[in-house]
């Protein structure tokens, strides 16, 4: 991969305090945005990336009530799709024929919530896919016939910090297609967003849903999880692109390290693969000057 | 044929000896944990875990403890019925100055409590000591595994009765204005960033042959950064000071701080076998000063 070299004199001289570098590297503050959608890429489109949250929705840590997690993602793929009703949302997202894997995380500090796998995979099920077409898992997929089967994917995992990539988010997710993780360790796994380029996931993601219950913001130790760094947010984020809602994730991350700790925290070391998953792989944009952020439900510090 | 087969034996021996080593490893770091601690008991067999197989414990974050030198991890579990498990691991660092560097990792205040520094969380408490870094974790914090943590990290503090020096690079920091527990050490240029973004590359030439020091200095809303590297020679450190030059502020050239597009003074010196810089500072005055003390520190 050629390899520019990125300072922070660099991304100043250029007055990127706007840009994707700006808040990725820099923790720069993001210029309000304008509000253009659309569904092609011309100029003014942007990447739809819907934030909801419920204040009532968590029972414990990371366990929401099964009703109110399946009302949110309903809500989230009908502002994303703009349809009428979320069945009409979901058929647009999965069609009968499909074998749809549901790309989940078992971190045992921090999973996937099981309700909103059983969330999604209800509706994916009301939108005509067949049970038995219908896969949850993490690992192991390599050896799992029915991903490497698979016509469509819906990727969904918590967002936490990474103490080597920077954050665990969307583009990361899908390491576990492959059969050795650490090849991608090079460079605080710069190259991740390479995996998107495998015969077994192109073009096959439909649905990307970021965990933001109890988001981890600061690792410590040597499982990098502490619960004092966790905080109720009680939200999800919705997109078709990974990298789009992956950015928008960081951000609220960041804020939330600048509010706790009462300064600029970086995340350490930055999340330069969601930056590259941009401006090397093309993903996706990372860029919130490219992204349409729609917020529903509960808003109170929402950080963003 | 004859020397292929003095190659094969030659190979065999090295290998055998190297499980030996490990296992001695191993074994001396055994002797740090207790058997039986507040009514909990180790349960099972004790695991090692190598560089290549950490990933399968802790996964991508075995990362952080490989760029740091590490050596071995032995890890043990312990019950107690009704209670939540507890696991005890020990990170053999190679030297203390690399269980010192991953300690500083996390690190939000200065403790003393257990080892040569140490850091407490809810259910969990971490600390260093001479080359190891220990870690003694429940899953659920109750009063009972809070005792128990407590008590399984002092008896390992106790059982290891060696201390660790470290690197001269760590006395050279100036203590007027520092946070002091912000001192981060490291070798691997990723780690650059830790507080300030820098670059995402390596023209520093940072690695496990240089000591590398970032530190804190000032309030949150004036805050400037040291940044120390020592190399091996000072034909290194001077490569390095040329690349700084190059890559971030061909102004020093002239000047020993230059004020940079966002308002902040950077600077940057050259002494011996030591690279100074500091970042972010409001005033010039805040940058000469801090340099001039580092300078002044310094002694080879």
């Amino acid at each position: 991969m050629t390899r520019k070299t990125i300072t922070r004199r660099k991304l100043i001289k250029k007055g990127a305090l706007a840009s994707i570098g700006g808040f990725l590297y820099l923790n720069s503050p993001v210029k309000a945005m304008k509000t253009i959608s659309g569904t092609n890429k011309q100029a003014g489109w942007k990447s739809r990336v819907i934030l909801i949250r419920d204040k009532d929705l968590l029972t414990d840590f990371n366990k929401p009530k099964p009703d109110r997690i399946l009302t949110m993602i309903d809500q989230a793929v009908v502002a994303l799709t703009g349809k009428g009703d979320p069945l009409e949302a979901w058929k647009e997202i999965v069609k009968p024929d499909d074998i749809l894997g549901i790309k989940t995380n078992v971190w045992n500090y921090l999973p996937t919530p099981p309700e909103l796998e059983q969330a999604i995979k209800t509706r994916a099920m009301e939108a005509g896919v067949r049970d038995e077409n219908i896969g949850i898992k993490d690992r192991g997929l390599t050896r799992e016939p029915l991903f490497q089967e698979a016509t469509a994917l819906i990727n969904t995992r918590p967002l936490r910090t990474h103490a080597w990539s920077g954050v665990g988010s969307l583009i990361k997710n899908y390491i576990m297609f492959i059969d050795n993780p650490a090849s991608l360790h090079g460079d605080s796994c710069a190259d991740l967003a390479s995996l998107w380029k495998l015969p077994e996931v192109e073009g096959k993601t439909r649905l990307n849903v970021l965990v933001m219950l109890n988001p981890l913001f600061h690792g410590v130790g040597r499982h990098h999880f502490s619960k004092e760094y966790t905080w109720e947010y009680c939200g999800l984020l919705v997109g078709f692109d990974p990298v789009a809602v992956d950015s928008v994730g960081i951000r609220i991350l960041q804020a939330k390290r600048k509010e706790f700790f009462g300064e600029d925290r970086p995340l350490n070391p930055p999340a330069k693969h969601v930056f590259l998953a941009d401006t090397r792989h093309k993903l996706g944009t990372a860029d919130p000057e490219k992204i349409e952020l729609i917020k529903l439900g509960w808003m109170e510090k929402s950080l963003i | 044929m004859k020397s292929n087969l003095s190659y094969i034996k030659f190979i065999f021996a090295a290998f055998v000896l190297t499980i030996i080593t490990m296992k001695a490893l191993s074994q001396n770091m055994k002797n740090f944990l207790p058997e039986e601690v507040y009514g909990y008991k180790a349960s099972g067999s004790d695991i090692n875990y190598s560089p290549e197989t950490l990933f399968g414990y802790i996964n991508g974050g075995a990362e952080l403890f490989i760029s740091y030198g590490l050596k071995e991890v032995v890890s043990r579990t312990y019950e107690r019925c009704g209670e939540p498990k507890i696991v005890a691991d020990i990170f053999d660092m190679g030297e203390a100055k690399n269980a010192f560097g991953v300690f500083t990792h996390g690190r939000e205040k200065l403790d003393q409590t257990y080892g040569q520094g140490s850091e407490t969380y809810v259910g969990a408490i971490l600390f260093w000591k001479d080359k190891y870094y220990i870690s003694v974790f429940t899953d659920e914090e109750t009063e009972a595994s809070k005792k128990a943590i407590e008590e399984m990290a002092a008896m390992i503090d106790d059982l290891i009765e060696s201390t660790g020096e470290l690197p001269p690079i760590l006395d050279w920091i100036p203590e007027e204005g520092l946070v002091p527990e912000s001192v981060f050490y490291f070798h691997h240029y990723i780690w650059i960033n830790a507080f300030f973004y820098i670059t995402n590359d390596n023209f520093l030439n940072i690695d496990e042959t240089t000591d590398a020091v970032l530190a804190k200095y000032g309030k949150p809303e004036s805050r400037h950064y040291l940044l120390m590297i020592n190399y091996q020679s000072g034909e290194e450190a001077k490569t390095a000071y040329y690349n700084f030059l190059e890559h971030y502020a061909p102004e020093l050239r002239d000047e020993i701080a230059v004020k940079l597009e966002d308002g902040k003074w950077t600077g940057c010196l050259l002494k011996q076998d030591l690279l100074i810089c500091v970042f972010n500072a409001e005033e010039k005055e805040q940058v000469e000063n801090l340099l001039d003390k580092t300078a002044g520190k310094y002694c080879h």
